[in-house]
């Protein structure tokens, strides 16, 4: 009778915390990239000349990854759900590299104007008119 | 002989110069967000780093957004919508190129929101449609605003949902556009 109560207990146990990691991991929030590493540190410039030379190596390259950009901020927007979004000089006025922070970024953008010099990272998802990095975290403001 | 041959030169030079110039209207945040409600969960995300270019005097109309600059709430959401359905890192973008039909009937120099038809190919997953809808340009103060809904029906993109989930994910996504324009430098 013991024996039996053992099984169950183990059973009952053993489900529950399966259900539980289970329905941790299905609606796990999005992970912040701030405590992690770039995967590449490039300039605004490079980025773009790369893109532009050919986007479907540069899309191989840096789809996905964590990129570290440095530049002149030539532009700060706040779209109607509040996301801001600071668009980075490239020396090309037709194209941008454009940082959607994350929500948490929100406070510290607030020091960030046009024409501030400000250290990025951000998953690169790719290039339209601008190359796109979003989840970004604003590292360090490098204006004198 | 030699006079027509300048007269028709300076109607042409002037010819030229009288076309009115077109005024471009172009934005780089546009926000475009999908909704799904399917029994089991509701679905949504949001994208604010969409393009569009909008021509006042053709109505001619572009978009183009980045699929995986789609932020959902939940990691593995995300995780699916670009791994599974629309396989992002092969299709990397989804477009649209089309017009406002009725652009005559938007004034952009009066304040007022303005109903107009837009029709054109919509690009998503590798898979071009013809697409109809309608959506409002709302003008004020100069500024230039767009706003549109449609529905899509995700087998006419040829995205497979699996047989195990495909009563908890819907067949049909909301899309919804909104964009705030400004205008294209002349010079």
């Amino acid at each position: 009778m013991k024996k039996y109560l053992k099984y169950v207990a183990a059973v009952i146990i053993a489900a529950g915390s399966f259900g539980y990691f289970g329905y941790y991991y299905i609606n796990k929030p999005k992970e912040s990239i701030a405590r992690k590493e770039p995967d590449v540190i490039i300039s605004p410039q490079k980025l773009l000349e790369e893109f532009t030379a050919d986007e479907q190596a540069a899309n191989a390259k840096y789809l996905d990854k964590i990129i570290e950009v440095s530049g002149k901020v030539t532009s700060k927007n706040k779209s109607e759900s509040n996301k801001i979004t600071i668009l980075l000089d490239t020396g090309d006025p037709m194209s941008s590299v454009t940082c959607e922070l994350s929500p948490k970024e929100a406070s510290k953008s607030s020091a960030v104007d046009e024409g501030s010099i400000i250290e990025v990272k951000g998953i690169c998802t790719g290039m339209l008119s601008d190359i796109v990095l979003v989840d970004c975290i604003i590292l360090s403001d490098l204006t004198d | 002989m030699k006079k027509p041959g300048i007269l028709i030169l300076i109607l042409f030079v002037f010819g030229v110069a009288s076309v009115p110039a077109q005024t471009k209207y172009f934005s780089r945040n546009a926000n475009i967000s999908f909704y799904s409600s399917a029994p089991l969960e509701k679905i949504e995300a949001h994208n604010t780093s969409g393009n569009s270019v909008l021509v006042a005097e053709t109505g001619q109309l572009e978009f183009a957004v980045l699929m995986k600059a789609f932020g959902f709430e939940k990691a593995l959401m995300e995780e699916h919508f670009n791994e599974n359905y629309v396989e992002s890192s092969k299709f990397p973008k989804s477009t649209f190129k089309g017009k406002i039909e009725n652009i005559s009937s938007v004034d952009f120099t009066k304040d007022g929101i303005y109903p107009v038809t837009v029709s054109g190919k919509f690009t998503l997953h590798g898979v071009t449609k013809d697409i109809n809808t309608s959506g409002t340009i709302e003008i004020k103060n100069g500024e230039v605003k767009a706003k549109s809904e449609f529905t899509i029906l995700i087998a006419d993109y040829e995205i497979e949902i699996p047989k195990l989930v495909a009563d908890k994910v819907a067949r049909e996504v909301k899309i919804t556009i909104n964009v705030t324009y400004q205008e294209l430098n002349k010079s």
